[in-house]
């Protein structure tokens, strides 16, 4: 599946977007992105999947489910 | 939103018109512009601001808070736009315009799609100052 990063953590990162595989929860997502980047560590950020902020770390997450990483939002 | 299409609702002819012919009881319509501010930092200066959007939840969002004010409000009609891209100091970056019977529930709506505005809809801003350098700004 396809994680999109934007704002300050597009530019930490290095890139707009990111590909994972086999990641069943957010929890294993939360996991795998701060073992793989391990400055998101002090990194403030919501997660979004299919446009709508999530809170669960155990909601199931699926194959073609678009995740995005939020960093705080500062429009207007 | 890009700037030429985003200039566009700037222009309030079109949005004074339909309220003439389409709504007899509109006492009022009232718009907000956010524009960019000239901040100082440090030694150096705002220049302009760099705005980047998660487009289609930005979407979804704006609309949601669109819908929201006019049930809470009891608007006629409400329109928020915001610009994507490059904006320069004095420049708008969030226009907003709602059309309403009286004055009153009017100014409270406008405040309450700005907040929400600030707080709900995916955008981000890049400072770029006068001396080149840039930095992300989080809302205050």
């Amino acid at each position: 599946m396809r994680v999109l990063l934007f704002g300050k953590l597009k530019d930490i990162i290095g890139t707009n977007s990111i590909e994972v595989r086999g990641l069943k929860r957010i929890s294993d997502l939360k996991e795998f992105l701060f073992q793989k980047f391990p400055e998101l560590k002090n990194q403030t950020f919501s997660i979004s999947v299919n446009f709508e902020i999530v809170l669960e770390e155990d909601l199931e997450i699926k194959e073609n489910d678009e995740i995005a990483l939020l960093p705080p939002i500062s429009g207007g | 939103m890009k700037g030429k299409k985003f200039r566009e609702y700037l222009v309030y002819g079109k949005i004074k018109n339909s309220v003439r012919k389409h709504c007899l009881n509109c006492g009022a319509i009232i718009t907000f512009e956010g524009v960019v501010r000239g901040d100082k930092v440090g030694n150096s200066r705002v220049k302009k601001i760099k705005y980047e959007s998660y487009e289609q939840m930005a979407e979804k969002e704006i609309d949601k808070i669109r819908r929201e004010a006019i049930e809470k409000f009891k608007l006629h009609d409400a329109v928020i736009k915001h610009r994507i891209g490059e904006v320069k100091v004095g420049e708008t970056a969030l226009f907003v315009a709602v059309l309403s019977e009286h004055r009153k529930e009017g100014f409270k709506a406008i405040d309450y799609i700005v907040d929400e505005v600030k707080k709900k809809v995916p955008i981000w801003k890049k400072e770029i100052l006068e001396n080149k350098q840039s930095r992300w700004k989080e809302n205050d």
